[in-house]
């Protein structure tokens, strides 16, 4: 029995095996008594051209599983229009989810190409007003195309052209959502399962529902994994195992020459399997190995076997030992400095798999299937790694992590610390918020763990609203850009510039950022003519780092917030460190 | 040779789904429970009452069937009926 009150990574792994195991409308209503009711609510304004109250339960349940909580309201279907251009009443949601069914925004009969740019224009001018409305992050799903009639019995060349049309539709449909800011399309085609067996005609005549049954599970993972990103962060590394994993066989056995790679059955399975890793690797996620074996014997295949996708040095750590792996795993987070909340495990063996899940509750592990053809599809199945779009700090974080071994290696050889600093020719950029940078400003909130002042996961809309009083930390050295590292909030008070929140990677911490951002806040202090900082911040679970940067910076409890006046001995930028900052006439505006 | 499961085996499994879909106790789940006096037995209720039937008793109930499940005790003989196996076709 799953304790409904701990829904951790492995409840919620429990959780998923029983749905995807029995995935009947039953096993949902009794899964939905079951979810607990703690953390915030999301609230979803789901909009549709025709009936997706139905779906309610899977949602709610696929949104947990998914990590977060959904809090859904049903627009009457048809009445999707008016509530985009007008909004529903009430709040503004967290997110609008828009499902269309092209084949029912075409009309009955008649010239089918004028009944497409109808539907198109018609869409598109819905899509414009609702933008120049509202900011909020819109999902667009449309039901994929029809089945083609062709194969029972109308011939090849024989398809309605109401099919032809309403397939035509879901492109531009698509091409209109992706054009729109902010707005996503949730991809069914990329749900093979879904794509061309989801109708339910007896659904769609009875009561506007054309969902089958079967296809309403995978529809609402497919919305609540695509809406998730807004609410919670990323996971940051995978750690895979190697034997039976990314080869077939037992390298120990067997040899690096005996090891299944390459074409055919079982190795290309591995290949293909490599291969959505390596995409994963080229997407921002870490990667990592834990495996039990002498490290010859696996350096040997990743040496000798050409067909390899992967490289030795594509993982940013590496434990090839006879270990126990919960430890291994608790060491690659060390040596990262990468909390083992942001972890997904992956191993064939179900004992390991046990070990990890009992050892770390909030690791998502993922138990890989005796059977490689299941491979790709157990590692999609995980919903952590789930994002809304790539940032350029997530193409370049393996390198970035690489950066940070040779700046190691540097510090070794330079014992002074502050020399070790100006040896890196570091340089702080700090500007103001501006449209490009929201995405990764927003991530960053969301992801940020240690050094975050507040721990606020606000919603993009939310922080999009307070855009003019953020600045983003950008951080170069020698060996590599950073990107950018740290989100900033300020308000300028009666008597006090206030930190309203504070969040840095824990790549750039020690890096003198904080040092920077500190001085660049006394900055506004002087330009403005207050003689005061303060902070608000929280204590969490893991966010001691940056509660302990405040107490030595000499910040005081003073009512709800931390105060640090500044006289002579006022923060300063560090000299070790090249710093651009905005003018204090730009500051000014912010308040 | 199929046999349709006995009526009690049949009634438990249907109680078992308005519960889960009416929200309500047991004790509530009566031959004459209907719409007209159940505030949770809404149309959207109905379509879940009659997703859940078909996946519960691997049947697929047509619509006449559905619009005719009136209240519990027509669900019941409905469900019955749908689970006998299918005689000899008259010619």
């Amino acid at each position: 029995m799953i304790d409904p009150m701990a829904l951790t990574a492995a409840a919620r792994s429990a959780f998923r095996s029983e749905l995807r195991h029995d995935a009947r409308l039953m096993s949902y209503l009794k899964a939905l008594k079951r979810l607990p009711e703690a953390g915030a609510a999301r609230r979803v304004l789901f909009a549709s051209s025709y009936s997706v109250r139905p779906l309610e339960p899977y949602l709610c349940v696929e949104a947990a599983l998914a990590g977060w909580r959904l809090e859904p309201r049903f627009v009457e279907y048809g009445q999707w229009q008016q509530a985009l251009i007008a909004g529903s009443g009430g709040a503004e949601p967290d997110a609008y989810v828009l499902m269309l069914h092209p084949e029912s925004l075409l009309a009955a009969a008649g010239n089918m190409a004028t009944h497409i740019d109808a539907a198109e224009t018609s869409i598109a001018a819905v899509f414009r007003s609702f933008r120049a409305r509202s900011r909020t992050p819109f999902f667009v799903l449309h039901l994929p195309p029809p089945r083609p009639l062709g194969a029972i019995g109308f011939g090849q060349g024989g398809t309605p052209r109401r099919i032809d049309a309403a397939t035509e539709l879901c492109h531009r449909i698509a091409t209109l959502a992706k054009n729109l800011d902010a707005t996503y399309v949730i991809d069914l085609s990329a749900t093979p399962k879904v794509a061309g067996a989801w109708q339910d005609d007896k659904g769609l005549q009875a009561s506007l529902s054309p969902v089958a049954s079967h296809a309403a599970p995978l529809i609402a993972e497919a919305i609540a994994r695509s809406v998730a990103p807004l609410f919670r962060p990323r996971r940051k590394i995978l750690v895979v195992d190697l034997d039976n994993t990314l080869w077939g066989g037992v390298v120990g056995e067997v040899g690096s020459e005996g090891v299944s790679l390459g074409a055919g059955w079982p190795g290309a399975a591995y290949l293909a399997f490599q291969r959505i890793i390596r995409e994963l690797g080229e997407s921002g996620v870490l990667l990592a190995l834990n495996s039990k074996n002498n490290e010859s014997d696996a350096r040997a295949v990743f040496e000798t076997r050409t067909e390899m996708v992967l490289q030795w040095n594509d993982f940013a750590a590496r434990r090839v030992n006879w270990c126990d792996k919960a430890e291994n795993l608790a060491s690659i987070a060390d040596e990262l400095s990468l909390g083992i909340e942001s972890f997904v495990f992956a191993d064939d063996s179900p004992v390991e798999c046990a070990r990890i899940r009992a050892a770390f509750p909030d690791v998502e592990v993922i138990q890989l299937s005796d059977d490689p053809t299941g491979l790709v599809e157990a590692l999609l199945g995980c919903p952590g790694f789930d994002m809304l779009s790539v940032t350029d700090e997530d193409r370049g974080r393996t390198e970035s992590y690489r950066s940070e071994s040779e700046r190691s290696a540097l510090r070794q050889t330079t014992g002074d610390y502050r020399a070790f600093l100006r040896s890196l020719s570091l340089e702080i950029d700090i500007t103001p918020c501006d449209g490009s940078s929201l995405e990764r400003l927003h991530q960053l909130l969301l992801k940020t763990n240690q050094f975050h002042f507040t721990l606020e996961r606000p919603a993009k809309t939310e922080l999009g609203a307070r855009a003019n009083r953020l600045f983003s930390v950008r951080l170069r050295d020698r060996f590599g850009d950073y990107g950018i590292i740290g989100v900033l909030e300020t308000a300028v008070r009666r008597d006090a510039v206030e930190i309203v929140n504070l969040a840095l990677s824990c790549r750039a911490l020690g890096r003198l950022v904080e040092e920077t951002v500190l001085a660049f806040v006394a900055e506004i202090a002087r330009a403005t003519g207050v003689a005061a900082l303060s902070a608000r911040s929280v204590v969490g679970p893991r966010n001691q780092p940056a509660l302990d940067f405040l107490d030595k910076a000499g910040f005081r409890p003073h009512g709800p917030v931390l105060r640090l006046p500044i006289g002579p001995d006022a923060p300063a930028y560090p000299a070790e460190a090249m710093v651009s900052r905005p003018e204090p006439v730009i500051l000014e505006r912010t308040c | 040779m199929l046999v349709a499961p006995p009526r009690e085996e049949v009634r438990r499994t249907l109680v078992d789904i308005f519960v889960t879909v009416l929200g309500l106790p047991e004790s509530a789940i009566r031959d004459g429970l209907s719409p007209d006096n159940c505030t949770t037995w809404d149309s959207l209720r109905h379509i879940q009452l009659c997703t859940a039937i078909d996946q519960s008793f691997g049947i697929a109930l047509d619509i006449a069937q559905q619009v005719e499940m009136l209240n519990f005790g027509l669900a019941l003989d409905t469900v019955l009926r749908a689970l006998e196996p299918a005689g000899p076709r008259e010619r």
